[in-house]
């Protein structure tokens, strides 16, 4: 099974365009986005969807519900992913982080309260993250071309792929659950906008400085998603990054 | 996608925008063995003496944003690297950049920079800062962990500080929260800022000229 979701992963990778499309960088962590042009056109649809729909959802989501509500909803939104997580530590053989998830899932969904209370964190059971992408990622598959998908914003093709599968793989997908379309949209839809508000504070600031703001979410994005693959304080990792030259004399 | 914290986030640009944390340079140790993935203490006890110092400024209300703003900014330029960090964020065009346009990019940069992280100044609600190693790439190229945790934040968040060694003491050039380096971020927007101008450095410029009067006419 994963020889063939390697193999299926590797040559939707094999088959996006390669090599010229790499944008130049001298920050050590080259950007491959070959679908920069549709990558752009989509980032400025989404960015019209999130001045229209998104922020405002967001905003008034949180002008609606108090923040002990709007965390407990996103300790439930969390706790209903931890399966998710869990399997996703097993696939990568990190047993230790998959006994926390195990534990995390039983303790808050019941001492919790299906998951409203998060009390796993503070017996010595933090979170952490784990999904397909990030597994596909650790088996060794290169993340491909940057994508900007709409609506969903960043991403890549391993990490597209990876979100696929995460769909299909959460437990709202077990049939005995009897959770409907409709049901299973709304928790989508709820998630999302909890995200962009936790996220409003770093878009709007990214909006309001950045020269290029899509590459700046590019650039934050494709970082954060390698940090989760390795450890980004290791002496590997360390070593990668570019040097920081002294300017040239009178330079300033 | 997983979320960013976004305190950290703030906390980071407000500490490490243009630079990071300043203070007088401490001594500069390099560590006697060769190996350069050894701790280094000396950068250690930099951050951890100049984080202080930082959250002591941000934690004294003056009553005035002009003397707050005043102060944190002679802080950074302490403890920040700026010409190394200006010099870094223009990336390749970095060597091709005319020594006139050189001196006009590093003051509107100054500018853009001290705006970005003055304005997240407000963010700060008692956060504290505690060491907690490094790792050296070089005797004279450090990266010091941290960890920042109470205030408003709800689980600890690590904080990582690039310092180099320079003039006898350590000055911090980059700050990575949640993976994501800083001027490494910043290095990728100017870039491709000057790709899509075609390789005019002066669009960035001008681009930066017009964020920094907006700002100040924000902020009158």
């Amino acid at each position: 099974m994963r020889s063939l979701l390697i193999g299926l992963a590797s040559v939707l990778v094999a088959l996006s365009p390669t090599a010229s499309a790499l944008a130049s960088t001298d920050a050590g962590t080259a950007v491959y986005d070959p679908w920069e042009k549709a990558n752009r056109a989509f980032y400025k649809f989404n960015d019209g969807l999130d001045r229209a729909v998104l922020r405002p959802a967001a905003l008034g989501y949180k002008r609606v519900l108090p923040r002990p509500v709007r965390t407990g909803v996103r300790n439930v939104i969390n706790n209903i992913n931890q399966p998710n997580v869990l399997v996703n530590d097993l696939l990568q053989g990190r047993l230790d982080n998959g006994g926390v998830s195990v534990f995390r899932f039983l303790i808050n969904s019941t001492v919790g309260v299906a998951g409203v209370f998060e009390v796993a964190t503070p017996l010595g059971l933090p979170p952490h993250d784990a999904d397909f992408g990030q597994t596909l990622g650790r088996w060794g598959v290169p993340p491909g071309p940057f994508l900007y998908v709409p609506v969903f914003g960043p991403s890549d093709l391993r990490d597209g792929a990876g979100r696929i599968v995460d769909g299909y793989a959460s437990i709202l997908s077990i049939p005995d659950l009897h959770v409907t379309t409709w049901e299973r949209l709304g928790f989508s839809v709820t998630d999302g906008v909890d995200t962009r508000l936790a996220l409003d504070s770093t878009i709007e600031g990214i909006k309001r400085t950045a020269t290029d703001p899509y590459a700046t979410q590019r650039s934050a994005y494709l970082q954060y998603r390698q940090a989760m693959l390795t450890d980004s304080n290791s002496k590997k990792a360390v070593d990668q990054l570019p040097s920081f030259d002294a300017p040239p004399p009178g330079a300033h | 996608m997983p979320s960013l914290p976004q305190k950290l986030f703030a906390t980071a640009l407000v500490l490490a925008a243009g630079g990071g944390v300043s203070v007088a340079p401490t001594p500069f140790t390099a560590p006697a063995m060769a190996q350069s993935s050894a701790r280094n203490a000396g950068a250690e006890q930099f951050v951890q003496i100049q984080a202080q110092r930082a959250l002591n400024i941000l934690s004294q209300h003056h009553g005035d944003v002009a003397t707050e703003k005043h102060l944190f900014r002679a802080f950074i330029d302490q403890v920040a690297d700026v010409p190394r960090i200006t010099y870094f964020v223009l990336g390749k065009y970095s060597r091709s950049i005319a020594p006139g346009q050189q001196h006009e990019f590093a003051t509107v940069f100054r500018e853009y920079a001290s705006n970005v992280y003055e304005s997240r100044l407000n963010e700060y609600h008692g956060e504290t800062l505690k060491v907690i190693g490094s790792v050296a790439r070089s005797p004279t190229d450090v990266i010091v962990q941290s960890q920042v945790s109470g205030g408003k934040l709800d689980q600890p968040v690590t904080v990582s500080w690039r310092v180099i060694a320079e003039g006898g003491g350590w000055r911090v050039v980059d700050v990575q929260v949640d993976g994501v380096w800083l001027a490494i971020t910043q290095q990728q927007d100017f870039v491709s800022t000057i790709d899509n101008a075609g390789g005019n450095i002066q669009v960035l410029i001008d681009q930066l000229k017009r964020q920094v009067a907006k700002d100040e006419a924000g902020s009158r």
